[in-house]
């Protein structure tokens, strides 16, 4: 089928490669629907194959047209009195066999597709004018042919001539030669009872039976229905989504019946239905659909997937209905990985935390099975949000740590982070190996979202992994920040001479970090420690210029602040002396 | 035919524009006499409602043909008539006369045929056949009676092919009679299902059952696409279901009508199964294969329907019973053999005293109810049809009980 879109602009469409601007006037647009419907009846007897386009013109121009009403006449069509349409040698050549068989008017209907068309337009453009080929449309359209086209149709020349020829004299006195023969007595009639008849009768309880019983029902109105009961009545009878289930259970049953619809067709009626309400019989059917596996269903399977089934399922299913979720389980045991994963995915983005639906959810989950869920929701596809969602959806259904661990290693790296940030400090044991992947490989973005967050948890063990990581990669593209941030928390759990002093020493390591680390060293203003880090080694040669500065400098205001200091404890050292102590 | 049409449509121009007398005119008189001589006359020429019919079969027209035929249908209505009858070959002379009518006609209305006499050919009015867009529509009653007649006169159609497929045709004919019939004037159609003159054939009998569900689903509002539905299937079953006395069980009447439904289902449509087809196959297929706690609920209405119809001609009696007797065995049974809901709506399709039922007058002359409304009743008693307005003085008899007072 032509898969067609209106473009940005309301009046463009894209059908297969075409691409159609519509007429913004309304008298243009609709001859060219006229103009688009006379080409596909043309085209229907010579390029069949190849209708399929001009099908969804026809349509996609329709609708763009609006609630509007077509009038056929012998040689033209109309819109609202308007012609906009002229038979001109063969161009509307059909138009006089339509309106001779009867059409009057047709108009869209919402559900109208493509196929409609391609039917109307092979049924039009095989119409001659004669009694069989008439007879054999009239039976197509109330046969609901044309699906998606509401078709008006007068009476037709044929039943004036049978009431031509009809001998039924007055209308008032019908029937009376048949009352005649039902009262002549005992069998004088073929209509009347004969004697022995009664004799048999007489011997039979059903024949006597009174009528009264049903008499005196009519009398005390025990027959009438009340208004409500009829309407439920009505209603029940043209259940859609019964009938759907009901054609589509035919065709699965009987194969002579597959010759007779497309796969597309019968999978076009399931989205409809589905579209309009998912319920637990549906839910049922589509579970046999699924676990059918025959040419006919598995091509019916191909175009329910790509009409997008999974996403209506997941966003229609009442989850709250312990028999749907039932349902939807039984329905997901039987598809594959692939055709579950739309379900699962459309479920949990159709939901927020701790809504009603996200408790049922977790239920399902719990129903369905941990590891099916896991392998349904494709993990490792999940985008960003998805994967938050996914991974706090199944917190609430009671994950371990390690699960947990096995989840956020297989979920987009930033994701996990941003579910560590907030991870109960129970988990963080099992996602220790899981950090550490993540401080060495993860991109800065990720860094930065999940460090600070880290950190602001206190833990010495979390500094400790941060601060090892530090130390070992020789390059970081973290930021200045990050690093000022992570040696603050190293000085505050007292890991300096672990891993502070070393690490400004270390001429391997990343340069930021050594300055990051001479920064919070020197702002502690302990003399013997930054002495002791600033001291001059031999290695200092290698280190890059700028840093071998920074030491220099360091040196030099450690300097003068020893002087400063040497000096002010001498003063304060004059003064404490006893009185005479000088001299 | 076409050369025929056309030369009529010629003569009557040529006569409006020059005239009878002038000799272009007979010149093309006799042109029209050649062409309507190679047509092996006598035959009968009908213009109805946009159609040409030559001995009740449609002429195929093109645009001109029909253009030219609209034209000359136009003269004629204007004359007051829709058939021409010929009888014989006629000269040029003949032709023009009748042309030079056409032409008076093509003007507006015109006398100028009544009382004519050409020799050969006749002309007639045929009720409601106009050409013209607010075309007059048959009366409702007698239509309703025709389109059931017609539909017995059908019925028989309905057996399956010699390759066992079901007739889908001759089904959608049926029906669609049917429903017109409904739609024209139930009463009317009521009453000319139950009182056509004949006896309970089968086929009559089925036609009974599709008509009854029809009847129900229309009055309930139930779409036209579910209706018709309902009613195909009535149809189909009752029609392999019912013998001159009773017949079988649903479910065993309809597998071989199932079959033959699923026969061919492929060739149903030039275009694929038409949504109808595969409806009426599902139903089936629910009937066969399901439990009623699978149907949906106007297979209950069919299954009611068949089974009252079932009791019209018991075995071991010659006699047939009346849709009363049926309505009355329905409410015996309502709401423990039959289910309410669906009783309620074939008595209210029926009335207490439908049409064919024996009655009993207060004065206890025995009859037949002719025609049933809301408040009055025709029945015939003695030959003579009396008019009832107080029905509580009608007491509605059973077959059994009315001949025996009738003896």
């Amino acid at each position: 089928m032509h898969g067609s879109f209106v473009g940005a602009k309301s009046n463009t469409v894209l059908t297969g490669r075409t691409v159609l601007t519509l007429p913004e006037e309304p008298l243009e647009l609709h001859k060219l629907l006229a103009s688009t419907l006379d080409l596909l009846v043309r085209n229907s007897r010579t390029q069949l194959a190849q209708i399929g386009g001009v099908a969804q013109r026809v349509l996609q121009i329709w609708r763009a047209a609006g609630d509007i009403v077509l009038e056929l006449t012998p040689d033209s069509m109309e819109v609202g009195g308007e012609v906009i349409f002229e038979c001109q040698k063969e161009l509307g050549d059909w138009l006089l066999p339509a309106f001779m068989v009867g059409i009057r008017k047709v108009a869209l209907r919402p559900s109208a597709s493509a196929d409609d068309f391609i039917g109307v337009g092979v049924e039009l453009g095989l119409l001659q004018i004669d009694a069989v080929s008439m007879s054999r449309f009239r039976d197509w359209i109330w046969s609901e042919g044309a699906e998606g086209l509401e078709i008006l149709m007068q009476r037709s020349f044929i039943e004036v001539i049978e009431v031509m020829d009809s001998k039924i004299g007055s209308p008032r006195n019908f029937g009376i030669d048949q009352a005649v023969g039902m009262m002549t007595p005992l069998g004088t009639s073929t209509l009347a009872v004969d004697a022995r008849d009664l004799m048999v009768a007489a011997l039979r309880p059903e024949f006597q039976l009174s009528v009264d019983l049903f008499a005196q029902g009519i009398e005390f109105r025990g027959f009438e229905a009340p208004p409500q009961e009829l309407e439920r009545l009505r209603a029940a009878c043209d259940d859609s989504t019964r009938w759907m289930l009901l054609e589509t259970d035919a065709v699965l049953a009987h194969k002579e019946l597959r010759g007779a619809l497309s796969p597309a067709r019968v999978a076009r009626r399931v989205i409809d239905r589905v579209n309009s309400g998912v319920t637990v019989r549906l839910l049922d059917q589509l579970a046999r659909i699924y676990a059918s596996d025959d040419v006919f269903v598995r091509n019916m399977i191909r175009n329910l997937n790509a009409a997008g089934i999974g996403f209506a399922v997941g966003a229609g299913v009442d989850l709250s209905d312990r028999i749907m979720r039932g349902a939807l389980t039984g329905l997901l045991r039987v598809m594959s990985a692939p055709q579950a994963e739309t379900i699962c995915r459309s479920l949990l983005v159709s939901t927020s935390p701790h809504s009603p639906r996200w408790t049922h959810l977790v239920s399902l989950i719990k129903e369905l099975g941990l590891e099916v869920w896991r392998e349904f929701v494709n993990e490792p596809e999940l985008e960003h949000g998805d994967a938050v969602l996914h991974a706090e959806l199944l917190r609430d259904v009671g994950i371990s740590s390690r699960v947990m661990a096995d989840v956020l290693a297989r979920v987009d790296q930033h994701a996990a982070a941003t579910v560590i940030k907030s991870i109960p400090e129970s988990f963080l044991i099992e996602l220790e190996s899981l950090i550490r992947g993540m401080l060495h490989t993860a991109p800065r973005t990720t860094i930065e979202h999940v460090v600070p967050a880290l950190l602001e948890r206190n833990l010495i063990g979390i500094v400790f992994m941060i601060a090892d990581v530090l130390t070992s990669k020789p390059k970081l593209d973290w930021s200045r920040k990050t690093l000022h941030m992570i040696c603050a928390h190293i000085e505050l759990h007292g890991l300096t001479d672990r891993f502070l002093v070393p690490l400004v020493r270390d001429t391997r390591a990343d340069l930021k970090a050594r300055e990051a680390a001479l920064d919070v060293i020197t702002a502690k203003r302990d003399d013997d420690l930054t002495g002791m880090v600033i001291k001059w080694r031999m290695s200092e040669l290698f280190d890059p210029p700028e840093f071998r500065e920074r030491l220099i400098l360091e040196r030099k205001k450690l300097k003068v602040h020893q002087q400063i200091n040497a000096r002010e404890s001498a003063r304060l050292g004059e003064s404490s002396l006893p009185e005479g102590a000088n001299g | 035919m076409l050369a025929v049409m056309q030369g009529l449509f010629v003569l009557t121009k040529t006569a409006m524009a020059h005239g009878g007398e002038h000799p272009f005119a007979l010149k093309m008189a006799e042109k029209l006499s050649d062409a309507v001589n190679d047509s092996s006359p006598p035959w009968t020429l009908q213009f109805i409602r946009g159609g040409v019919f030559l001995d009740r079969d449609l002429v195929e027209l093109g645009l001109e043909g029909y253009r030219r035929a609209q034209t000359i249908a136009r003269a004629l209505e204007n004359l007051g008539y829709h058939e021409l009858i010929l009888d014989k070959k006629l000269d040029g002379q003949r032709w023009l006369a009748f042309g030079e009518a056409l032409a008076r006609g093509v003007l507006g209305p015109s006398t100028m045929l009544e009382g004519a006499r050409i020799d050969g050919l006749t002309w007639r009015a045929i009720p409601n056949a106009s050409w013209g867009g607010e075309a007059e529509e048959v009366d409702p009653e007698v239509y309703a009676i025709c389109q059931i007649a017609l539909a017995l006169e059908e019925a028989p159609k309905l057996t399956l092919s010699e390759s066992g497929a079901w007739p889908w045709g001759a089904g959608l004919a049926v029906l669609r009679r049917l429903e017109r019939a409904v739609e024209s004037d139930l009463r009317a159609a009521v009453r000319a299902l139950e009182m056509a003159p004949g006896g309970w054939t089968p086929e009559r009998r089925a036609i009974s059952v599709a008509f009854d569900v029809l009847c129900v689903l229309m009055r309930l509002g139930v779409s036209k696409s579910t209706l018709r539905v309902a009613s195909h299937v009535a149809l189909a079953i009752a029609s392999f279901g019912f013998k001159e006395r009773a017949g079988k069980p649903l479910v065993e009447a309809l597998e071989p009508v199932l079959q033959g439904m699923l026969l061919n289902a492929d060739k149903a449509a030039r275009t694929g199964m038409p949504p109808h087809h595969l409806k009426v196959v599902s139903i089936m297929s629910v009937f066969y294969e399901g439990t009623p706690l699978d149907w949906l609920p106007f297979m209950h209405l069919v299954n009611l329907a068949y089974d009252l119809e079932l009791q019209r001609c018991p075995d071991g009696v010659g006699f047939a019973l009346t849709k009363g007797d049926l309505l009355a065995e329905a409410a015996r049974g309502m709401g423990t053999v039959y289910p309410t809901d669906w009783v309620k709506a074939i008595i209210a399709v029926h009335g207490a005293k439908p049409p064919g039922a024996y009655v009993q007058l207060a004065d206890g002359r025995v009859g037949v109810v002719l025609d049933s409304r809301d408040a009055s009743i025709d029945v015939l008693i003695g030959g003579l049809m009396v008019h009832v307005d107080d029905l509580s003085m009608v007491r509605l008899l059973s077959t059994v009980e009315a001949q025996g007072a009738l003896g």
